[in-house]
């Protein structure tokens, strides 16, 4: 016995992959449908690519270039919408091993490179329910699980036991083929799987952009807001349906809130 | 279910192992264990671990998956007798255990590989609603229709982006369709609403949108096309042999007068054949809110002599008279309709392509009609009643035929077209007029009309480089229309004949056209910029002659003609033009156009040799941000100089040509002068909103004007002729739909005014008209199936003129509102409409028209096949009365109210196949 443990955490020190089948890529089709506030840039066509402890997310219909709506309004206090286009579709990328999530944001960039985040994967807290339905000839199991301030009903088949699924939605003991947000913001439908058969293809996390973490986007966000403050103006958070995690982006508002309070003290 | 290897191998392992190990295990109500590759002997990552309650597939008490070292932890196992643990993943087999209550130790478990790939699979079912790729733009069906649609045209107006005016017509983001194609191939062309309101919607399974349209794939390098197209992709269960509905009916109406019906709808696509048949034919008519022709067939019919109402009212009924309550009114109208049309396209071989079209319009009918007038003059006041018989047919034939050719390469492609198109129509009417109560007239109006036009067209299209297109095109026309007016006092009322006269004009009205035309044209592409450099020569020969007779048949029985007219004319046109435009295209929907149109037109004729030049310039903006909004900005200049032409050129009356470059009669000037133009376009895609601003500065233009529409009053039957005037008007329109209420929201309004000097009795006089309108409609869904629309419009004008010194000011207005409620479901359709509409005015027609029409239909299925019937009830009321001025005498005349009173009738059908 000793033995064994021996041999394993040997071949875990030397970061040996211990998973059979790793070499075969899997790739499946997603419709994405959200009536979420930052518009459609989401929509359309997703694809999860995974193969072993990895696995990348990415938004084909998502702009590959920067395209700009319109102001409307006062001119002197427009709003500018700018649809942020990514090269890379906005990709999600999971490294099960290492417990790693990294993906793209488009919140904050202004007009330079979107900035790459990385994170935990996130842990989602599935209940799974006896319902059942076909889905392309694999049948699917009900569970349901907050993810991102939304609940989602998702539909997912132990005939592919894989922990992955559409977007950041994942830890279920097989693929999710369908998601539906019960707010009704976000849906996304199974459309294909099947097996890559090109050798060049790899699932590596995105590279376009700026390798940055949590905080140094809060820092970049509250000195915008001072410069914006500095001409008279202001800086306000998106709209909690803005992204597909609802209420993602609030360092205005808690920084806001946390400099009245400073103020309310001090007082 | 489980399979007893799964369970029976690696059970005796498991429990084998479990004899000799210590530590790991179930522990209270967790469970752990190990997974291992049987083979390598080495742990497994990332299988999934599920642990089910009682028996497989049962609820699910806990779920996880192996981490690195294979390793996992289930809990919830505590108080079960019995739980189940199933083994997964990828590439292994599947091992699911039971798990009893007390058992202890570290489950150590051992995977086989499998050889059985993971089953891939497309789901069909699941495409994308819309899907955007280059210019086409794909409508899965699926997702927008819900069963209540009956035509392909109920489906276009469910469709993002796309519209449907009132007579068929179809725009794309605010630009009209060039046409609509079948699988990609063009069987309409601009008569495409007899497509959109005939082909039944269950037949059509996606709807594509060509932008940046070019049918012609040689100039697919350098076309400067920003026109869209439709294309219906018909449903794969289509497309074996012969598919479509017969759908032959029945019925009677209240009087016992006789309907029948038969509809078709008949679809032959195979890989090198497309056919389609459409036909409607009947006497079952429809209520006066709605032509029958235009809701068929849309604008695509346009002769004015198909159009017109078909109202059954029963024989003898009384109603309330104004003026001699004993009189019998009746109006019946028993009007048979027969129209049928093939359209058909066969490929012979890789590179021919043979289109046969064919269309048959048949209208015979009789209506019997009285009104009755009063009018005064001076202190007296007459009464007049006219008892009409009007016997009316109407006949249209048309067939053309193409035959084109497409090289290998692509790089050459011939087209050949040859139509021929003849009409008839005719109207005799027999008139009684009553006067007083006493005094009786007869008399009667013969007219006939006919129409025969043929056209060739040899077009040649061929790539000269890579980026460079030549084109050359011959066109030949002939049209012939003869016309026919024999009438006999039918104008003047018998007080006017104090003497007794009578008088009785033979009219023939004849015309003659030829014309043949020769074009090239150069296309040029370098990157963003395209270049296209027309030249035409077109040579016309109209002849047109005018024989009137005048015959005066005094009481006492002599007779005296007078000729009026008897005039020949010979009109020769030749027309050399260039035409050149240039394109720089921003982006992919984006661009600035500039266009460069100096045309000189000389007529000639035994009198005259008169020359004149129409330079036009026009410079078009088109911004479009993806998806967003989109801006078009035109701006242009136009400039007539000619001495005008008093040439009449007739527009062909009776159909719309296959094809936008071909009009086999020439519509000569009528005007002359500049105008300024300017127009804009703001659609917003997202939000379904669209707004348009037109504006037009004209100066130092002589026209032509009817004199009613002018005047909006019978002042004389010559036409106005309105010299050095300046017009400027302004108009827009905006829509959007509400989404709240999901309703669609149409706005439009214009004004416009011109002063100038108009020529009235023969003299110059200064003249200023304004008018202006406001028109607003609600569409809106109300519920599942039911739509309500409701469309208000308000017209006003003023004329002023000052003749011989009198200053004579006229105005009027005119407000129709219309109401329509539809509810359609699966099986089910049921139509409401109502029309209410007021005209008054100074000196002119003051009317009051009040119509509704119900109509219910219901469908079912028996045995497969599909039977329907439906009920139609209509009622109309209509009065009116108009003055009419006559060289300084007036006199007023008004009509008694008209009334209709509910009429209904039945039609059963059912469908073939």
């Amino acid at each position: 016995m000793l033995s064994h443990s021996l041999f394993f955490l040997i071949a875990s020190l030397l970061g040996i992959s211990l998973l059979a089948q790793e070499s075969i890529i899997y790739q499946v089709e997603y419709r994405c449908e959200t009536k979420i506030r930052k518009g459609k840039s989401h929509d359309g066509v997703n694809t999860l690519y995974f193969s072993g402890d990895r696995s990348l997310y990415i938004h084909n219909d998502f702009p590959k270039e920067t395209k700009f709506i319109g102001g409307k309004g006062d001119p002197n206090r427009q709003t500018f919408h700018v649809i942020k286009g990514d090269s890379e579709g906005i990709p999600v990328f999971m490294n099960l091993s290492t417990d790693s999530m990294i993906y793209k944001t488009v919140y904050g960039s202004g007009s330079g490179p979107n900035f790459i985040l990385s994170t935990q994967i996130p842990q989602i807290n599935w209940e799974i329910y006896p319902s059942e339905k076909d889905i392309g000839g694999y049948p699917a199991r009900l569970a349901v699980g907050e993810f991102g301030g939304r609940t989602y009903e998702a539909w997912f088949t132990e005939g592919i036991p894989v922990p992955y699924g559409p977007f950041m939605l994942n830890g279920l003991p097989g693929l999710i083929l369908e998601a539906f947000s019960r707010d009704e913001k976000v849906h996304y439908w199974f459309m294909s799987f099947k097996q890559i058969t090109d050798p060049e293809f790899d699932i590596a996390p995105p590279t376009d952009g700026i390798k940055v973490t949590m905080e140094q986007i809060e820092e970049i966000r509250i000195k915008s807001l001072y410069q914006a403050e500095a001409r008279g103006a202001t800086h306000n958070d998106p709209h909690p349906d803005w992204e597909i995690e609802k209420s993602k982006w609030t360092i205005f508002g808690d920084y806001k809130k946390n400099r009245r309070e400073k103020r309310n003290q001090r007082r | 279910m489980i399979k007893p290897e799964e369970i029976f191998i690696p059970l005796l392992t498991v429990l084998f192992l479990l004899l000799g190990t210590q530590g790991w295990g179930q522990t209270g109500d967790h469970i752990r264990g190990v997974v291992i590759d049987s083979n390598e002997q080495i742990p497994l990552q990332g299988a999934s671990v599920m642990l089910f309650a009682d028996t497989v597939n049962s609820e699910v008490i806990d779920f996880t998956f192996t981490n690195q070292m294979g390793e996992f932890e289930l809990k919830g196992a505590e108080g079960r007798d019995t739980s189940w643990i199933r083994f997964r993943h990828i590439g292994f087999q599947t091992i699911t255990i039971p798990i009893h209550r007390g058992l202890h130790g570290e489950l150590i478990i051992e995977m086989g590989r499998t050889v059985s790939p993971l089953r891939e699979v497309v789901i069909e079912s699941a495409r994308l609603p819309i899907l955007r790729k280059g210019d086409t733009t794909t409508y899965d069906l699926g997702s927008f229709i819900d069963s209540t649609e009956y035509t392909v045209e109920d489906i276009l107006k469910k469709l993002p982006g796309i519209e449907v005016s009132e007579d068929g017509k179809v725009t794309v983001y605010g630009k009209p369709i060039e046409g609509l194609l079948i699988e990609g191939d063009d069987l309409f062309g601009r008569t495409y609403t007899i497509g959109t309101r005939n082909i039944r919607a269950e037949y059509i399974s996606h709807v594509q949108i060509f932008e940046n349209y070019e049918e012609n794939p040689v100039l697919k390098n350098v076309s400067m096309s920003n026109s869209v197209a439709l294309n219906l992709i018909l449903d794969e269960n289509m497309g074996m042999e012969f598919q479509g509905t017969i759908e032959p009916g029945g019925g009677a109406g209240v009087k016992g007068e006789g309907k029948w019906q038969l509809n078709s709808n008949i679809f032959s696509i195979t890989g090198g054949h497309k056919m389609i048949y459409l036909g409607s034919n009947g006497n079952t008519g429809r209520g006066f809110t709605m032509n029958e022709m235009d809701l068929r067939y849309g604008g695509s019919i346009g002769n004015q002599g198909v159009r017109d109402n078909n109202i059954v009212v029963p024989r003898h009924q009384h109603f309330t008279r104004l003026v001699n309550p004993e009189l019998p009114v009746w109006y019946v109208d028993n009007s048979r309709r027969l129209f049928n049309t093939v359209r058909s396209i066969t490929r012979l071989g890789e590179q021919w392509r043979l289109s046969v079209n064919g269309l048959l319009h048949n209208k015979k009918g009789q209506q019997f009609r009285t009104n009755e007038r009063n009018f005064s003059l001076r202190d007296d006041t007459y009464f007049l009643q006219t008892e009409q018989d009007h016997k009316h047919f109407n006949w249209i034939g048309d067939t053309d035929v193409h035959l084109d050719f497409m090289s290998n390469n692509q790089k050459t492609r011939l087209e050949s077209y040859f139509k021929w198109a003849s009409t008839s129509s005719g109207n005799n009417i027999g008139l009684r007029q009553f006067e007083n109560n006493s005094a009786m007239e007869l008399s009667s109006i013969i007219e006939s009309e006919k129409s025969s036009e043929y056209f060739g067209s040899i077009l040649l299209t061929s790539q000269a480089g890579e980026n460079q297109v030549f084109q050359f095109q011959l066109k030949w026309s002939r049209y012939i229309r003869p016309q026919h007016l024999q009438g006999r006092n039918f104008d003047f009322p018998l007080y006017f004949n104090q003497q007794g006269n009578f008088s009785t004009l033979h009219q023939s009205l004849d015309y003659y056209q030829r014309r043949i035309e020769a074009s090239s044209k150069y296309l040029y592409q370098l990157g963003k910029i395209g270049l296209r450099v027309n030249l035409k020569f077109e040579q016309i020969q109209s002849e047109f002659s005018n024989k009137s007779h005048l015959t005066d048949e005094i009481q006492s029985g002599n007779i005296d003609s007078i000729r009026l007219r008897n005039t020949n004319e010979t009109v020769n046109t030749r027309i050399l033009g260039l035409n050149v435009d240039t394109r720089l295209k921003l982006t992919s929907k984006s661009h600035i156009q500039l266009n460069f149109k100096p045309e000189i037109v000389k007529h000639q004729n035994r009198d005259t040799d008169r020359k004149s030049v129409k330079p036009s310039y026009q410079a078009i903006a088109s911004f479009q941000k993806e998806l967003t909004t989109r801006w078009e900005l035109n701006l242009g200049f136009n400039s007539t100089k000619q001495p005008l032409s008093a040439y009449m050129h007739f527009l062909s009356p009776f159909f719309s040509s296959l094809y936008s470059d071909v009009n086999p009669s020439y519509q000569g000037y009528q005007f002359e002068g500049q105008s300024l133009n300017f127009s804009m376009i703001y659609r917003n895609v997202l939000q379904s909103s669209s707004g348009q601003f037109r504006a037009t500065y004209a100066f130092g233009e002589s026209r032509w004007s009817n004199a009613y529409d002018f005047f909006r009053t019978i002042v004389s039957s010559d036409p106005i002729y309105i010299k050095n005037s300046t017009r400027w008007s302004f108009g827009g329109s905006y829509q959007w739909f509400y989404t709240p209420i999901k309703t669609n929201i149409r706005l439009n309004s214009g004004y416009a005014e011109s002063r100038g000097q108009s020529v009235i009795i023969g003299e110059l006089s200064p003249t200023k008209h304004q008018n202006f309108h406001l028109r607003l409609l609600f569409e809106s869904r109300l519920a599942h199936g039911l739509t309500g629309r409701l469309a208000n419009t308000f017209r006003h004008f003023k004329v002023h003129t000052d003749v011989s010194g009198f200053n004579r000011r006229s105005s009027g207005k005119s407000n129709r509102t219309d109401l329509s409620l539809t509810y359609s479901e699966r099986g089910w359709r049921m139509v409401l409409t109502g029309t209410y509409h007021t005209a008054t005015g100074s000196g002119l027609t003051s009317s009051r028209l009040f119509g509704s029409h119900f109509k219910i239909n219901r469908q079912i299925t028996i045995a497969k096949k599909d039977f329907s019937m439906s009920l139609n009830v209509t009622n109309l009321t209509n009065s009116s009365s108009f003055d009419i001025i006559s060289t300084g005498t007036e006199f007023y005349s008004r009509t008694g109210t008209r009334a209709v009173p509910l009429f209904i009738y039945l039609t059963a059908s059912f469908t073939i196949f």
